[in-house]
């Protein structure tokens, strides 16, 4: 549910820059293939800034308060692998 | 000299194009793509793909055997390793579209940490070899130019994106809608197709719906210059349309003949003969490449797959084949290509002349065809006389597995339940005396423990 909404947050925050990027001067007569083109400058600020969120948005949960179960998870994990080394070194 | 036969279906490219000898076939590689081969070859990125057998390996071959002194704009000639059997979008499942749409941005992603990108992302550069998909078309990469878009990212969403997001939120039998559409389905129709639901998903939203708006907003208006694209913004559009397709999903459930063999009237001990005598029909026919039409989810198939003898099981059902190509992708299967075809209105060709996508039949004869199970559906279910349906299998085969089920057989009877039985010559003397007009038959095995009779034929 909270990634959806975080979705729909950012995706909100994108049309309002999409609309700001619309190109709107010169040249020449376009097919739709260039007005792919065009459309993919917006695309790329879209889907770069989803794409940086996507890479720093665990670090950001881990500094926003579930750090906590991230130790929790280490702690598991070490006492797995102690175990592991018990039944190897057996 | 020159018997070199260009493809129907290459043409469009000005960097080369693909040519048949004796049947075998070769790219021709034109001197205007010389830096951009080269620069495929020596940047590693071939030698990466090839090893991932994500490319279609090839080798390079004299071109003065095939263009003599008429060689003045070819840089080189070279031998791609040989696809058995060539398909089409259109006959793909669900999840074979899937693969080959993820198969190609692996490959840009790929291409552009090289220096390298895709000019097209057309749906007929992958085809299916060995179980997977690969990438058959070595001259789709150029040089990458910083700044620029991707050229081919409004044709990875008509190819790949549009076909599979109607395929999973609308209706898996969309996909021959790329048979009306060569070059993709227009996104202006796949966005008024697609259900409202989809605008709430972003990734829809921007590479179907708000694209196919752009493309209608600037189709007759004069525009700017083009804004410069970093390569990391670049990246994460991949990226992004790779998040879209992983996304998409369908589910193959229970349709007529999803859950087939668990309502056959065959016992075990019959099912275990039927196979027996197909297996022993496979070993006199020896053939080099079988098609099993109405293969269902490719239980018969297996027989000669297994054995190495490339099959390609051919079904209706959209469930059938997803199910067969999810067993053979599983199961790490080589010889088995499963595809979608309606029989009585199978895939026609298309594009160009009509010859760009070879039809069904344009694809054989091949060494042999099995059609079990299937002569009560197509005369009875389709009306359709004898003569007819040993004239298309004579176009074909070249020996024929055909296992003719009598009226007596309960799943005729199911199927004359609610209609009126207008076929008083369907009976076995008059199916053979039709089928021995354009075959020979080898060999006739009663199948014990039920009413059926397996033929093997030969064709005259």
């Amino acid at each position: 549910m909270r990634i959806e909404l975080r979705k729909s947050f950012c995706f909100i925050i994108f049309i309002v820059g999409l609309i700001s990027l619309t190109p709107d001067v010169t040249y020449a007569y376009l097919d739709a293939a260039t007005g792919s083109i065009i459309f993919q400058a917006v695309v790329a600020v879209i889907a770069g800034a989803s794409f940086f969120i996507r890479l720093y948005w665990k670090k950001l949960k881990v500094f926003f308060g579930s750090s906590k179960k991230v130790e929790e998870k280490k702690e598991i994990e070490i006492q797995s692998s102690t175990t592991e080394e018990k039944y190897e070194s057996k | 000299m020159n018997q070199n036969k260009q493809h129907e279906a290459s043409f469009r490219d000005n960097c080369g194009y693909v040519f048949v000898k004796d049947n075998v076939i070769y790219r021709r590689v034109n001197s205007v793509y010389k830096k951009n081969y080269d620069l495929l070859m020596e940047s590693g990125l071939y030698k990466k793909l090839v090893d991932k057998k994500m490319l279609v390996p090839h080798v390079e071959v004299d071109s003065m055997e095939f263009f003599g002194s008429d060689n003045r704009d070819v840089y080189k000639c070279i031998k791609p390793r040989q696809i058995p059997y060539i398909s089409y979008p259109y006959e793909w499942s669900f999840s074979q579209y899937k693969d080959a749409a993820i198969l190609t941005l692996e490959i840009q992603k790929m291409a552009l940490e090289n220096g390298m990108t895709l000019k097209d992302a057309s749906a007929y550069n992958i085809q299916f070899f060995e179980g997977k998909p690969v990438f058959i078309d070595t001259l789709s990469f150029e040089k990458y130019e910083k700044g620029k878009a991707w050229i081919a990212y409004q044709q990875f969403c008509q190819h790949f994106l549009a076909p599979l997001a109607l395929m999973a939120y609308t209706d898996v039998r969309l996909s021959v809608l790329m048979r009306d559409y060569i070059d993709g389905i227009p996104l202006d129709l796949a966005s008024q197709i697609l259900p409202m639901r989809t605008r709430f998903k972003p990734s829809i939203m921007m590479h179907i719906h708000m694209h196919a708006k752009s493309q209608k907003k600037y189709a007759d208006k004069k525009v700017g210059e083009q804004k410069s694209i970093s390569a990391f913004s670049l990246n994460a559009i991949i990226d992004g349309l790779q998040n879209a397709v992983q996304s998409l999903k369908w589910n193959p459930v229970g349709t007529e003949w999803g859950e087939y063999y668990t309502f056959t009237n065959y016992s075990d001990s019959a099912f275990q003969t039927k196979k027996d005598i197909i297996k022993s029909y496979i070993q006199e026919a020896n053939p080099q490449m079988v098609w099993d039409i109405g293969a269902n989810n490719g239980e018969f198939s297996a027989l000669s797959s297994e054995k190495g003898i490339f099959t390609v099981a051919y079904d209706i059902d959209s469930v059938a084949v997803e199910k067969g190509y999810l067993r053979a992708r599983e199961s790490g299967e080589k010889n088995l290509l499963p595809l979608f075809l309606d029989l009585t209105n199978p895939t026609p060709g298309i594009g160009w002349q009509n010859t760009e996508r070879s039809s069904f039949i344009d694809r054989g004869p091949v060494d042999m065809v099995y059609a079990l199970a299937l002569i009560h559906h197509i005369s009875i279910s389709h009306n359709m006389p004898f003569y007819k349906v040993a004239e298309m299998f004579a176009k074909i085969s070249k020996w024929l597995v055909i296992e003719f089920v009598p009226k007596e057989d309960s799943q005729v009877q199911k199927l004359l339940q609610n209609r009126e039985d207008i076929f008083p010559q369907y009976t076995k003397e008059y199916f053979e005396k039709e089928f021995k007009k354009y075959f020979e038959i080898h060999r006739a095995d009663k199948v014990e423990g039920s009413l059926r009779t397996l033929y093997l034929m030969k064709k005259i």
